[in-house]
């Protein structure tokens, strides 16, 4: 099969290399069925300043593990040991705080794939979470192994893997507590297959859920189904630097990996970045209180606009990355037509972009694009 | 599984002056002298563990104690059974000769003398107090050899007056090494990597213990540099520590036996410690006083800070209670009764949450533990174990209670006790006595008395000795009805009412407050001192004056008169000097009764505080929207001051020359001016009708909020001239009904707060003044309740006819 370039490689993809050395040097004892230890999972996500060695093909190479998740060491250290215990994980929190990313990147240093998934949503059905049929097999063969059509929390319960389940409370309350036996008991029944129909979970199975605490959904989860669960709250990332860090390694590698060629300096990124911060929190980085936009102003959507800026300014300029274009995106990508929003956004120009412009050329020139706010 | 090396030799990013040779040959040297260093962390359950075994081992003649040299004297406390942590030892030193050139600097004035106070916390699982219990009971010798608070006051008093000791604790929080360990263990801070590493591991032998942590505090120390310790004190603190050792070394029967002398110190110093030549310092006896006073784990955990010392003091005093319980000797189980005692706790709070859960938060605690490399749950692994499990939801909504919960638990708020038979300062013991003298009694439930001030002598007294209660904060006494001259309320009365109860707190504070002086009159003049001397502010300084004349403190009025003259003159706030006006007032008014009539000065001071009010009569046209009420409510003190006070001749004209000059020449605030005319008015400085004229003058161009501002002011002090002068309310009410009735419904919010001065009974007169007027009748009352009822009553009463011509 010819290798074809997709959209975005999952991570284990990405980082197979990490991947393989963390491997190699793995000498820690591991809950059953994990293909990683905890702490070589830990490392995984948090990075490290040390060098592993590790062989490809009788070859000798090294590599530094890089950090995949900015903010609290603390809060991963706990995600995984849940992970290793008998309750699923919920992860919950404002939109685009790397809820997804991070349970991606568990369930990719856990059971080698961040595949296994459900997306939710107000129509998923029983079918989805459980099995369903092939109904033209089931017609001719009747009720068979063969016939199933598992689901991935099948899957999971099957082969002894993370199962991934996005967006948890955008389903239908019933639904969700379908869950509740499964990762109460560890066991689904398939009552159509009789004495054979009796999954029951292999080690290593678990479920990472993750909610939008803006969804409001959370609140409404059944407490049976809540008790089954350990809720960690992810945060925004609280320090500027790590963020414009976040920002610039995920938009390059976006860039580079869609062969988009740009001039992209550190300075603009972190333009934006304080722009995102700022607004997100209400205060400057020297204390001026500015007003909050009702969008949200996440990380993830800075990383947005700054892949489209990139891209702007290849296709529509010459390649070089300017504050304007960030402005253009701003306007076009969050903000849109929130005429209050447009308004804060303005007085933040006025306020703290106007006095920076005074001593800085890159702020100046930002300042400079307040029209394309408009 | 264990998951980390938590081993100490992480050394190769450190920018250290030891290289790890260097080091191994240190350790190689104290481990070979005959005298036995212990090292300890205060507050740590392992080194207490470790400690007990090394004693058992080594059979020690005498144990060396880094606690101030000369507190010995409250051994038999220490040792008594009757005497339950947390305690403290407090030593303290006043400098009534400002030897340290600190008085002024560290208190309020130079004649004001600092106290230093120190404080060596001590829980139930302090090694120092564990050797020392463990001395009693083996018959071991004890003596403390750490530097007295006087000998360290140049070193460790530099910003506060008060020191917590222990400063080895922040030797390792601020040094390099801790900081490296702390990244490389993932650890938030460095007690966790003391957990990490140390407290939580019981399973070692001793000497791999004090190895261990050798090697630990040799690196840490290399970090620090020569200049830091010098200027902390830490050299000559262990130069003095090893002249006291090797002073008890010579006493000591078998001189070549190992550990016959062991000496307890901080891990920093016992690796220097052997390496000394020792020097003494001169001890000055009577300057060294250091008494036992009960402490709180909540102080223990406050005053150290978050992140160093003790976190959690109730946590590991469970922990220790476990592991010296004979039936139990394991701290798995503390972890999960503490679990569950979260989980109570936090179910009062409203959470949620089950036993169930309670077991998932011990095997996930365990879980982080071994994750975590260590051999047995910590703090952190039960605190995050708590944070995943118990907060169903957004952190933001449900964290709250829970942590609540964790810190209630965790830190816990017990007091500790002191052998009653062997402990009284001279402070406790005079509260006492005086208490019996005036047959006051000493019970914990709440009492109910009643003092005629009037009829006996011992009324009097009793209310004195109260006063100085509540002056000291005890929390013994609380006046639940009486005169009270502060506040100029309830001055009708005769009699005080007191509620009195006599607890735990007002011991504990008592005995805490020994600095203070030796008697409670005595802590009340100095405290009284301080006070005074620390404030600028003459109003502050006259109500002390007051207070001081109920607590029959009346030695004191001669100088503090004195003073108060100069703190009068250098004020530059009206408001104080208003306020020092009026307690000055009550303090001549009351002389009688209060027995100060031996107090001359007193009308030299109120002729004073009334001239330089009146000569910051300028500076009030500047302040704030914010301030304007208090600062009126002051002007009317001074109006009715210069018309009711006529035992001195004051100069009215003052006042009124200021007055003037300050509304002709000031731009401001208009609701002062409005004050100041009505003050005019009141004084008879002005006429109705140039009162209506400047009035009228604010509202010819239409609705002004400036106008309603000056009506505001106006009103507040003299709003009587709306009821009593009718032609001043005939032509206010000519003035509103000109407006068009488009401007009316402008105005009328401007005038809304000065509507709500009036009462309601006061309104109705108007309102019936202006029916009478305009021969209607009185409107049906819209039953609204609250101002906005008044204001809407009282604004359609005055103008009726509008409504109705509008069609309201
Ligand atoms: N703390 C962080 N560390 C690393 N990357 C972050 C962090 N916060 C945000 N990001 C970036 O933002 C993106 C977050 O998107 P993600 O979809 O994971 O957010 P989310 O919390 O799941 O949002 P949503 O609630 O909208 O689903 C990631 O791809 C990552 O690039
Ligand atoms: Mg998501």
């Amino acid at each position: 099969m010819a290798k074809e370039k997709i959209i975005r490689e999952p991570t284990e993809i990405r980082n197979r290399d990490e991947i393989e050395a963390l491997k190699q040097n793995d000498t820690y004892d591991k809950p059953e069925n994990w293909f990683l230890s905890p702490r070589m999972v830990e490392t995984f996500i948090l990075g490290s300043d040390e060098v592993l060695e590790y062989e490809v093909k009788d070859k000798k190479k090294k590599i530094k593990i890089t950090r995949k998740f900015y903010g609290d060491n603390v809060l991963v250290q706990r995600s995984i040991i849940t992970l290793a215990s008998d309750r699923g994980l919920l992860l919950i929190g404002e939109p685009g705080t790397a809820k997804s990313w991070l349970s991606e990147h568990l369930a990719a240093g856990i059971s080698h794939t961040s595949l296994n998934g459900i997306q939710g949503t107000a129509g998923v059905t029983e079918d989805q979470i459980k099995y369903s049929w092939n109904y033209a097999m089931l017609l001719a063969e009747g009720p068979s192994l063969n016939a199933l059509v598992p689901s991935p929390v099948y899957v999971g319960m099957k082969d002894g893997l993370i199962t991934r389940f996005e967006e948890v409370t955008r389903c239908p309350r019933e639904i969700q507590d379908t869950l509740i036996s499964i990762l109460s008991d560890k066991v689904l029944i398939v009552p159509e297959l009789g004495e054979k129909g009796v999954l029951l979970a292999r080690k290593g199975f678990n479920i990472i859920g993750t909610a939008n605490t803006r969804d409001k959904g959370v609140n409404e989860m059944s407490s049976a189904l809540k008790r089954r669960f350990n809720f960690e709250t992810v945060h925004p990332i609280k320090s500027v630097k790590e963020e414009i860090e976040v920002v610039q390694n995920q938009t390059e590698g976006m860039l580079e990996s869609d062969n988009v060629k740009v001039e992209f300096k550190h300075d603009i990124y972190e333009l934006l970045v304080k722009t995102f911060h700022e607004l997100r929190k209400g205060e400057t980085t020297d204390g001026v209180k500015v007003n909050i936009p009702s969008t949200v102003m996440s990380t993830a959507e800075a990383v947005s606009v700054a892949y489209n800026s990139g891209l702007y300014a290849r296709y529509y300029d010459d390649g070089i990355v300017k504050p304007k274009h960030l402005a253009i995106n701003i306007k076009g990508a969050v903000i849109k037509d929130n005429n209050e929003d447009i308004q804060k956004l303005n007085q933040y120009w006025d306020l703290i972009v106007k006095r920076r412009g005074s001593n800085n050329k890159d702020w100046s020139s930002y300042y400079d694009s307040k029209k394309y706010l408009m | 599984m264990t998951q980390r090396n938590t081993s100490c030799d992480n050394m190769s990013d450190l920018d250290s002056k030891e290289t790890m040779e260097g080091i191994q040959k240190k350790i190689r040297k104290i481990e070979d002298q005959t005298i036995v260093y212990f090292p300890i962390k205060h507050h740590s359950i392992a080194c207490s563990h470790y400690l007990e075994k090394a004693i058992d081992f080594y059979k020690p003649e005498k144990i060396l104690i880094e606690l101030p040299f000369g507190a010995e004297v409250n051994l038999p406390i220490l040792q008594s059974d009757l005497t339950i942590p947390p305690i403290a030892l407090h030593s303290f030193y006043v400098d009534n000769l400002n030897i340290f050139e600190l008085n002024g600097k560290l208190s309020p004035d130079e004649s004001i003398p600092v106290r230093f106070e120190g404080y060596h916390p001590i829980v139930a699982y302090s090694p120092e107090y564990h050797a020392i219990q463990l001395a009693k009971e083996k018959e071991i010798e004890v003596e403390f050899i750490d530097l007295p608070l006087y000998n360290i006051i140049p070193y460790r008093f530099k910003q506060s007056s008060i020191s917590l000791f222990y400063p080895d604790e922040r030797y390792y929080e601020f040094n390099a090494y801790g900081a490296l360990l702390a990244k490389k263990l993932r650890c938030r801070n460095f007690h966790e990597v003391w957990e990490t590493m140390f407290e939580t591991n019981l399973d070692m032998n001793f000497q791999e213990f004090m190895r261990k942590l050798y090697i630990f505090s040799l690196v840490a120390r290399s970090s620090l540099s020569e200049e830091f310790l010098e200027q902390e004190g830490a050299n000559i603190r262990e130069e003095f520590m090893k002249y006291r050792i090797k002073k008890s070394y010579q006493d000591i029967q078998e001189k070549d036996r190992k550990g016959s002398l062991l000496v307890v110190t901080g891990a920093f110093h016992s690796v220097v410690l052997p390496f000394l030549k020792g020097k003494t310092q001169k001890i000055r006896k009577k300057e060294n006083v250091i008494i036992t006073v009960p402490y709180t784990y909540n102080q223990l955990a406050l005053s150290s800070g978050y992140q160093s010392g003790n976190p959690a003091p109730r946590y590991y005093d469970k922990l220790w209670s476990n592991l010296r319980n004979p039936d139990i000797k394991d701290i798995k189980i503390a972890t999960l009764n503490l679990a569950l005692e979260v989980k109570n706790q936090s179910r009062e709070y409203g959470s949620f949450v089950s036993v169930a859960d309670s077991v998932h938060v011990f095997r996930m605690a365990q879980n982080l533990g071994s994750f975590r490399g260590k051999e047995t749950t910590g703090y952190y692994d039960l605190v995050d174990a708590v944070k995943s499990v118990f907060i169903k939801g957004d952190e933001k909504i449900y964290g709250p209670s829970i942590y609540r919960a964790l810190d209630e638990i965790l830190i816990g708020d017990e007091y500790g006790t002191i052998d009653p038979n062997l402990s009284t300062t001279p402070l406790l013991a005079d509260f006492q006595y005086r208490a019996k003298k005036l047959r006051i009694k000493l019970a914990a439930a709440t009492k109910l008395m009643r003092l005629n001030l009037y009829q006996t002598s011992t009324a009097k007294l009793k209310s004195q000795f109260l006063h100085q209660t509540v002056f000291l904060n005890l929390g013994f006494g609380e006046m639940i009805k009486g005169p009270n001259l502060i506040k100029k309320e309830n001055l009708h009365l005769l009699a005080e009412q007191w509620n009195i109860a006599y607890n735990r707190g007002v011991e504990i504070k008592l005995i805490s407050s020994i600095s203070l002086g030796n008697t409670v009159r005595n802590a009340c003049l100095t405290l009284l001192r301080e006070k005074f001397a620390s404030t600028g502010e003459s109003g502050v300084a006259s109500e002390l004056l007051l207070v001081a004349a109920q607590m029959g403190l009346v030695e004191v009025l001669d100088d503090l008169g004195k003073q108060l003259i100069d703190i009068i003159d250098k004020d530059r706030d009206f408001k104080s000097l208003v306020q020092a006006l009026y307690q000055l007032v009550a303090l001549y008014n009351y002389q009688e009764s209060l027995l100060t009539e031996g107090f001359k000065p007193l009308l030299r001071l109120i002729e004073q505080a009334y001239i330089r009010a009146t000569f910051l009569v300028p500076s009030i046209l500047l302040i704030q929207e914010d301030e304007e009420e208090t600062v009126i409510e002051k002007i009317k003190a001074l109006t009715n001051f210069i018309l009711s006070f006529d035992d001195i001749e004051v100069d009215k004209n003052l006042f009124i020359g200021q007055i003037k000059t300050t509304l002709t020449n000031g731009k401001g605030n208009h609701a002062v001016k409005g004050a100041l005319t009505g003050v005019l008015y009141s004084l008879h400085e002005k006429k109705v009708d140039e009162l209506t004229r400047e009035i009228n003058g604010y509202f010819v161009g239409g609705a002004s909020l400036d106008g309603g501002s000056f009506v505001y002011g106006l009103f507040m002090i003299c709003r009587e001239i709306l009821l009593l002068k009718e032609d001043f309310f005939d032509r206010i009410d000519n003035l509103v009904c000109q407006f068009s009735n488009e401007d009316f419904l402008t105005i009328l919010p401007l005038f809304r707060r000065s509507f709500s001065l009036f009462t309601p009974k006061e309104i109705d007169i108007i309102g019936s003044n202006v029916a009478q007027k305009r021969e209607i009748e009185k409107m049906e009352k819209i039953e609204i309740s609250g101002n906005l009822a008044e204001l809407l009553h009282f604004a359609d009463q005055l103008a009726g006819s509008k409504f109705e011509e509008m069609g309201l």
